[in-house]
């Protein structure tokens, strides 16, 4: 266990008295050199001399720290700039979202005035009558086409018809609590009271179920019609009001086994156009 | 045979590895210097100094040693050979005595260095002539902790040696 310690002491003892072959007399010309060197300094300023070279010497050493300090600021500047420019164009992208969201939105409110006066120019033509205006909620597509119109009125009757920004467009169809449903006039259980403009012939048309498509119901051979004739609505029976434009005729096909001729009506009115639906009693 | 005699390192590489180590402790010293915010420093050159003279002292001159002394009298802002001269003395002594130097255990060699570097440590009090209380902490802290310091410079310079000289 002590071995190592045994063999150290036993060493130490030969080396107690052993000296290494240096002699004093190697160090005298470096201690000579030395003290030359002091007076030297001491006397002609040697020391500044060298410390002047040295710092021209090691100055680009010295000046690492300045390089290393200024190439990070470059690099911390750089990416600094960077995430500014970055930060930047997201503050850019944020505006320009805004402003196409407040586009779409003024677009929107441009849409409704437009509505809003096309329907105000036709409530003109109701004079006297009560008007009330909905907002459509839902839509139902073709077949079966139905517009969920929310309103804040109980005057509303299962009589009244109701008209987009278009013209005349359906009818009520079912009353509920706040809101109305709407069937369009092109409705197959659709019959209108109408007459031709040019003739003054009157006649009802029926709805074929499909959008803007209308027949004229039971016209005979003779009658006096033709292709691109305007029929509009004739007021009589009390179900619609009279003098709204309903459509064109836009074919005529004669059936040698029938007496009557078909007629077919069609119109550009858009059943479910718009957001907001004008009610009136006829 | 030993397999380390089969290969001798030539004196250069021990010169250049010495010199080098010299160098690099110098500069270490320096910069030391800068960042403690004691007047003393922590003496790492004499330390690799010693061990250099005690480890290889027939190929150690004093070219090296007088070269390091001046770096730091330099740096350091002392009259040229100030430090040339305190390194002379301790190589000379180191090389003089280093057969006992070996033989001691390293706790013994860590008094020892504690020892030069006391003396070390007061020279330069002496020569700033800067006597106050405080300095006598910092001399005694740096002296204990320079004491702490000298097993591992002696285990790094002698895997270096051994590492750079021997290949092994």
């Amino acid at each position: 266990m002590f071995g190592g310690e045994h063999k150290q002491t036993d060493i130490a003892q030969s080396a107690i008295f052993t000296t290494g072959s240096m002699r004093a007399n190697r160090l005298y010309p470096a201690i000579f050199l030395t003290i030359a060197l002091m007076y030297g300094d001491y006397s002609f300023d040697l020391g500044s001399k060298l410390r002047i070279i040295s710092s021209y010497i090691f100055s680009p050493f010295s000046e690492i720290e300045f390089f290393a300090r200024d190439t990070l600021n470059t690099f911390d500047s750089y990416f600094s700039s960077q995430k500014r420019l970055i930060e930047e164009i997201q503050v850019l992208k944020s505006k320009i979202r805004d402003l196409e969201n407040q586009n779409l939105s003024l677009g929107d409110t441009k849409n409704s005035l437009n509505e809003l006066e096309k329907l105000f120019d036709l409530s003109k033509s109701f004079e006297k009558k009560e008007i009330y205006l909905g907002k459509v909620t839902d839509i139902k597509k073709f077949p079966e086409e139905l517009v969920s119109v929310e309103v804040r009125t109980t005057d509303i009757t299962k009589d009244m018809v109701a008209f987009n920004a278009f013209g005349l467009i359906g009818v009520v169809d079912e009353l509920l609590t706040n809101s109305v449903k709407i069937k369009p006039l092109h409705d197959l259980s659709t019959k209108i009271p109408a007459k031709n403009s040019r003739t003054l012939e009157n006649l009802i048309i029926v709805g074929l179920g499909e959008p803007k498509s209308f027949q004229i119901e039971d016209f005979k051979k003779n009658g006096d019609i033709s292709i691109g004739d305007e029929i509009i609505s004739s007021g009589l029976g009390g179900k619609f009001p009279g003098g709204f434009f309903l459509g064109r005729v836009t074919r005529i096909d004669e059936n040698d086994e029938s007496n009557f001729l078909t007629v077919k009506v069609e119109n550009s009115f858009d059943f479910s156009f718009g957001s907001k639906v004008l009610f009136t009693k006829p | 045979m030993n397999s380390l005699d089969e290969k001798k390192p030539s004196t250069f590489k021990i010169n250049f590895f010495v010199g080098l180590t010299l160098v690099v402790f110098s500069i270490i010293e320096i910069i030391l210097n800068d960042f403690l915010l004691s007047r003393l420093t922590l003496p790492l050159t004499l330390m690799s100094l010693i061990y250099w003279n005690v480890a290889t002292p027939r190929n150690i001159g004093f070219v090296w040693t007088m070269f390091s002394g001046l770096l730091l009298d330099i740096f350091l802002g002392y009259l040229l050979g100030t430090h040339v001269i305190i390194f002379l003395l301790t190589s000379y002594f180191s090389q003089r005595y280093f057969h006992r130097f070996r033989a001691l255990f390293r706790i013994q060699q860590s008094l020892i260095v504690a020892m030069i570097i006391f003396i070390y440590q007061i020279y330069f009090i002496l020569i700033s002539k800067n006597f106050s209380l405080s300095i006598i902490f910092e001399l005694l802290a740096l002296t204990i902790i320079s004491s702490l310091f000298w097993p591992i410079i002696y285990g790094f310079l002698r895997y270096l040696r051994i590492k750079l000289t021997y290949g092994k």
